[in-house]
């Protein structure tokens, strides 16, 4: 039996089939068992070897073609399917999401990492202490002796027991336990909690102090303000910071400075650099050789800096927070507008 | 310290202006604390003429006056007696300010007549008390001329901001010196005329101690016939403007030679005094009532002054007596001029809890030099303002220690200060400061100046060199560090802070709140309390012993603000009276209402006990602590439900606690729904930060196929999980990947005490694919395990 269609006509005829069903009816028809195709193919057994194998080729290919179409035209009333499925599916893209929010770091949080970081890359290392200090390490071995009027300046909470233990009013103790446990050259910041009895809209009893200390055979005054300059300039991001550094008194130092920067008030935001009114925002000097001797450091040979600032100060003025007070206070509409995005870290990159 | 711009001039002769000045101040370590211009307030008031003065129609002692002004013509009604057609008076325009009366002057009708503006009193003014009529000014002045300057108001009041060091800055003397230092003027000299010392005082100086450092000395005078009177304008002026109360010449002499030379004096109305007068330590108390009416109980350990019938009429550089103040009536006068030991005075005076110009100076110390001429500078006033005579010079003994000069090295100014300023330089710096130098070979000898007595040694030399060059010149440079990159952060510390991020990252967000909290709440968790002696406040009188009660208090804060669920940590110090050191480092967390945000698609689910594991355990996960391995035990104590909490514990450290908050503590909080926590300790997990290779092994990709098997088993009650899980894993290390629990059900359709645990196998064949008959030895061995150990049965 011959197949009289022209090959055209069968592949029209396929293309036409618009259900999986016709299809297969159309396949059956040509590639079944009893199809055509077969049927043919069967029939050249009586043809001559020539023939056979011309009228062979032929069948083969005209097979090869209906398989091919059948095949793709199953994908396209296949997809045609989905298409009409798909008309009928359709949703409120609107609605709100069901956010997994992250939690956020708190401001004080987010300045110890930032003074870390630039600190860390001017190879300091980073120390830290008990916040119940012995009398000692917070104030005796830091030239402030008992009824020294310096003891005024700082109001002190003292612990219960006979110890005569207090909780320390500044990060320095810190200082002393390093140079008593290390040889130098030394060179920490010490970021922690520090406590004054005082409490009011510009005072807490407890609040968070940064310290540095550097001894070595050779730092002097032009490091100091050098390192404080670099650090004020990295910290606030600007460049070309407007700065006072002038003559001041800690008992710990000698000569000692205070540093004010430069700031202008705009539409109620500070803006920290330039402009006519300054800031006081750290305390420092040459460690005092009498706190070096305390220390069992020999003054004659080691000498070096230190320098001390108040972690809210700075965070209040880098992130225009206005209130001392409301770093302690648990409001968490205010935590969820001053707080940090655990990926927001202050590195040069910015990755 | 505050001082007027005129009384420093008295000092320093200098053209510089203000701002000069100031700016110098501060840049020499005299920080400005303030500069305040009166002028400003007086602005308003100018010089006024009177063109027409009429009787007041409806009231006889009342003037209608018609004024020119520098804004022109007013009509003003005054009820003044030398309010006259002609004269100058000061006017004060309607809506200004009155500072004597405190009031707003407003346009008024006075008994029928408008009255614009006042022409007002020194009284209104508030610049003496007289009231008897309006100012009068001198032809001289023309209409429109400031108040301010007629009365010479318009003096800057500088206020400094002193540190405790700079005791000589606590006269304006001593600020003048240290300006002239730094190039603003020229110190004038100090004039003292020769005292007349007529006759020989009736009244001597005694001191009696065993140690003379307590008192070095104390000196006087005795002055007879003196008339104690008001002072003059221009001593209470300055008085007034910095802030102290003119009470009589005498007293006021007093006072102004403590702000101006910086030398505390009392004056003794002779009169009510029997006999001499001795400094000496007080008996036990021993009580003196002081000037400021207050009746003191004194110590051993307290100077007084005492006369020849033991009446107390002082206590030693804090306060005089009150019954030998000086009155308006005084005719005779005995002067102390002396000086104490400055830890004596700051003892007594703290023991006391009373402070006073004088206990200001002698706590940081006084110039030794001034028992001499401070005598001297008095007497000159009294007899000046007062009148009198005055007798010769008397005083105890005195024994002053002289100080040792200082060597000092000139090459420290480069090798500490790191600048380099020229010898013949520092030595000017330290001669115009008052310092006797004397130069040799290699160095500088110097003698410090007595009335400084905060200079000790090398180092504070430098500063003052450094200081008066200006802080400003020093100069900057390139810090490029070259020392040894060390670990910045240890692991301990490294822990505490990055154990921050971990845990935000899980949604919970950071609060800070304070070390210390209420005892009585705190009581409830722990017996081993610091407290504070000197508390803030009664809720804020114990260091905490946990961080979970602060965390808590926050619930109920945020109540009014809509919040009905919340995740929140601090990573902080709790403390014990049994830690090293007193405290230990603890991240603490709490977690309590929905857990997802409440909406549309939310499964509406709360926190409990396995959603906070979940968090510890994927919290600790990221800081490599080995989970797998943490044994788990039972917390006694007060913050955690009994049986819905545990501790966690890798050999004997104790890493982390967990569970539901005890529902007594909440109740104590009055938080009524339950709330969930953990606290990790951070010293214990540091140890996993060990920096380790970040290069990783090799990956073995095991090509095997992997077999799942499920069991499920009835239990008694009291079985863990994690002991069966520990259980079954233990049967092959290798081959057993991972043992899930994924149906626990314990209710009704069982029986008693019992439940039920499915859980699923992960088995991984190593090195070729599993044999039916291996998969079925392993499932049986986990069977028999099981039922063996835990007295269980297999369902089917």
């Amino acid at each position: 039996m011959a197949l009289a269609e022209d090959k055209n006509d069968i592949l029209n005829k396929i293309k036409s089939a618009n259900s999986i069903n016709d299809l297969e009816k159309i396949r059956i028809h040509y590639l079944g068992k009893k199809g055509l195709i077969p049927e043919a193919l069967k029939g050249l057994g009586n043809l001559s070897i020539e023939e056979k194998k011309s009228k062979g080729q032929e069948l083969n290919i005209t097979k090869k073609l209906i398989e091919e179409t059948v095949k793709f035209q199953k994908i396209n009333i296949e997809n045609e399917e989905i298409e009409q499925k798909l008309k009928s599916e359709s949703i409120d893209v609107t609605l709100p999401p069901n956010m997994n929010e992250q939690g956020k770091i708190h401001p004080i949080s987010q300045t110890i990492f930032s003074i870390i970081e630039i600190f860390g890359n001017l190879n300091y290392i980073v120390e830290t202490g008990p916040d119940i200090e012995t009398d000692f390490h917070n104030f005796t071995a830091l030239n402030i002796p008992e009824h020294h009027p310096a003891r005024e300046m700082q109001d002190t909470f003292y612990v219960d027991g006979e110890d005569n233990n207090i909780l320390r009013t500044h990060t320095s103790p810190v200082q002393v336990r390093t140079m008593l446990n290390t040889k130098p050259p030394i060179k920490i910041i010490v970021p922690g909690r520090t406590y004054r009895s005082d409490s009011d809209a510009t005072h807490a009893p407890m609040f968070h102090q940064v310290e540095g200390l550097v001894v070595n055979e050779s730092s002097n005054m032009v490091d100091l303000k050098s390192t404080l300059v670099t650090f004020l300039e990295e910290f606030f991001e600007v460049k070309n910071l407007q700065y006072r550094f002038r003559p001041s008194y800690f008992p710990f130092t000698e000569p000692s400075a205070e540093m004010d920067v430069a700031y202008t008030k705009v539409n109620n935001k500070i803006k920290i650099g330039e402009g006519d009114s300054w800031l006081e925002i750290l305390g420092c000097g040459m460690v005092n050789p009498i706190v070096l001797e305390n220390c069992n450091i020999d003054s004659n040979k080691y000498q070096g800096f230190a320098f001390g600032m108040g972690i809210e100060r700075l965070s209040m003025l880098k992130y225009g927070i206005s209130d001392l007070r409301s770093f302690f206070d648990p409001n968490y509409r205010w935590l969820d507008h001053y707080g940090f995005s655990i990926l927001d870290s202050q590195t040069r990159s910015g990755l | 310290m505050k001082f007027t711009l005129d009384w420093l001039k008295d000092h320093l002769e200098t053209s510089m202006d203000l701002k000069t000045i100031t700016d110098t101040l501060t840049n020499i370590g005299l920080e400005i604390e303030s500069v305040q211009d009166k002028s400003e307030d007086f602005k308003n008031f100018t010089v006024a003429k009177v063109i027409k003065a009429e009787k007041h129609p409806n009231a006889d002692k009342l003037k209608v006056c018609k004024v020119k002004t520098i804004d022109g013509e007013y009509q003003v009604v005054c009820g003044a007696p030398n309010a006259k057609t002609g004269m100058l008076g000061i006017f004060a325009p309607e809506n200004s300010y009155i500072p004597g009366t405190d009031l707003h002057l407003k346009k008024t009708k006075i008994r029928g007549v408008e009255s614009c503006g006042m022409l007002v009193s020194e009284r209104e003014m508030g610049i003496s008390d007289e009231h008897d009529g309006i100012i009068e000014v001198k032809d001289s002045f023309k209409v429109g001329d400031q108040f301010s300057k007629i009365f010479k108001l318009d003096e800057p009041i500088i206020e400094i901001n002193l540190t405790p060091n700079r005791s000589d800055c606590l006269s304006v003397r001593g600020i003048a010196r240290d300006l002239a230092a730094a190039g603003v003027g020229k110190l004038k000299e100090l004039k003292l005329k020769k005292i007349k010392e007529t006759f020989k005082s009736p009244m001597k100086w005694n001191k009696e101690f065993k140690d003379n450092k307590l008192c070095p000395g104390v000196a006087g005078r005795f002055f007879k016939n003196v008339k104690n009177i008001e002072s003059p304008k221009w001593l209470q002026k300055r008085l007034i403007a910095i802030g102290l109360r003119p009470i009589s010449a005498l007293v006021d002499i007093t006072n102004y030679v403590t702000f101006d030379l910086g030398r505390p004096l009392h004056v003794y109305d002779a009169d009510k005094v029997s006999g001499n007068l001795t400094m000496r330590l007080a008996k036990n108390n021993e009580e003196c009532i002081a000037l400021n009416e207050e009746n003191y109980k004194c110590d051993e350990d307290m100077i007084v002054i005492s006369d020849d019938e033991k009446s107390l009429h002082g206590i030693g550089g804090v306060m005089g007596g009150l019954n030998s103040g000086c009155s308006m009536d005084t005719k005779n006068v005995f002067l102390e001029v002396a000086l104490f030991d400055p830890i004596s005075v700051t003892k007594t005076g703290r023991k006391l809890n009373l402070q006073s110009d004088a206990r200001y100076r002698f706590e940081r110390g006084i110039d030794t030099e001034s028992i001499y001429w401070g005598v001297d500078v008095a007497s000159q006033m009294i007899i000046e303002l007062c009148g009198g005579e005055a007798s010769e010079y008397v005083s105890s003994e005195i024994h002053i220690e002289q100080k040792e000069a200082i060597s000092f090295d000139t090459n420290m100014i480069k090798t500490f200060g790191g600048i380099e300023i020229d010898i013949k330089e520092q030595i000017k710096i330290l001669k115009s400061l008052g310092f006797a130098v004397k130069e040799l070979k290699s160095n500088l000898e110097i003698k410090t100046p007595t009335f400084r007595p905060d200079i000790v040694g090398e180092a504070d030399i430098v500063e003052e060199i450094i200081r008066i060059y200006g802080f400003d010149k020093i100069p900057l440079k390139n810090i490029n560090y070259e020392d040894d990159k060390k670990e910045i952060l240890n692991n301990s510390i490294k822990t505490f802070h990055k154990i921050k991020r971990i845990i935000a990252s899980k949604g919970y967000n950071e609060i800070v709140t304070w070390s210390f909290m209420d005892k009585n709440k705190a009581k409830i968790i722990s017996n081993e309390l610091i407290g504070l002696k000197n508390p803030i406040s009664s809720d804020l009188n114990t260091m905490r012993p946990s961080t979970i009660p602060n965390l808590l208090a926050a619930i109920n804060q945020n109540k009014a603000r809509m919040y009905s669920s919340a995740k929140i940590f601090e990573v902080g110090p709790n403390f014990s009276k049994i830690l090293p050191n007193l405290q230990e480092n603890v991240a603490t967390s709490i977690s309590y209402g929905l857990i997802d945000e409440s909406n549309w698609l939310s499964n509406k689910k709360n926190s409990d006990v396995y959603s906070i594991k979940a968090d510890l355990f994927s919290i600790l996960a990221s800081l490599y602590v080995p989970t797998e391995n943490l044994l788990y035990e039972k917390i006694n104590g007060q913050i955690y439900h009994p049986g819905k909490s545990s501790s966690l514990r890798l050999g004997k450290n104790k890493i982390a606690n967990f569970g539901e908050i005890h529902p007594i503590l909440l109740k104590n909080l009055d938080i009524t729904f339950k709330v969930f926590g953990f606290e990790i300790y951070i010293e214990n997990i540091s140890q996993f930060q060990e920096k380790k290779s970040s290069s990783k092994g090799a990956f073995v990709n095991n090509p095997y196929q992997m077999v799942e098997r499920d069991f499920a088993f009835l239990f008694p009650s009291e079985v863990q999980a994690n002991e069966i899980i520990n259980l079954v894993k233990k049967i092959d290390k290798n081959l057993i990947q991972k043992v899930t629990i994924f149906d626990v059900y314990e209710g009704d359709k069982l029986p008693d005490n019992k439940k039920s645990i499915a859980f699923r196998v992960l088995m991984q064949p190593l090195d070729k694919t599993f044999s039916d008959q291996e998969i079925d030895y392993l499932s049986n061995q986990i069977i028999n395990k099981i039922s063996n150990s835990f007295e269980a049965s297999i369902r089917n």
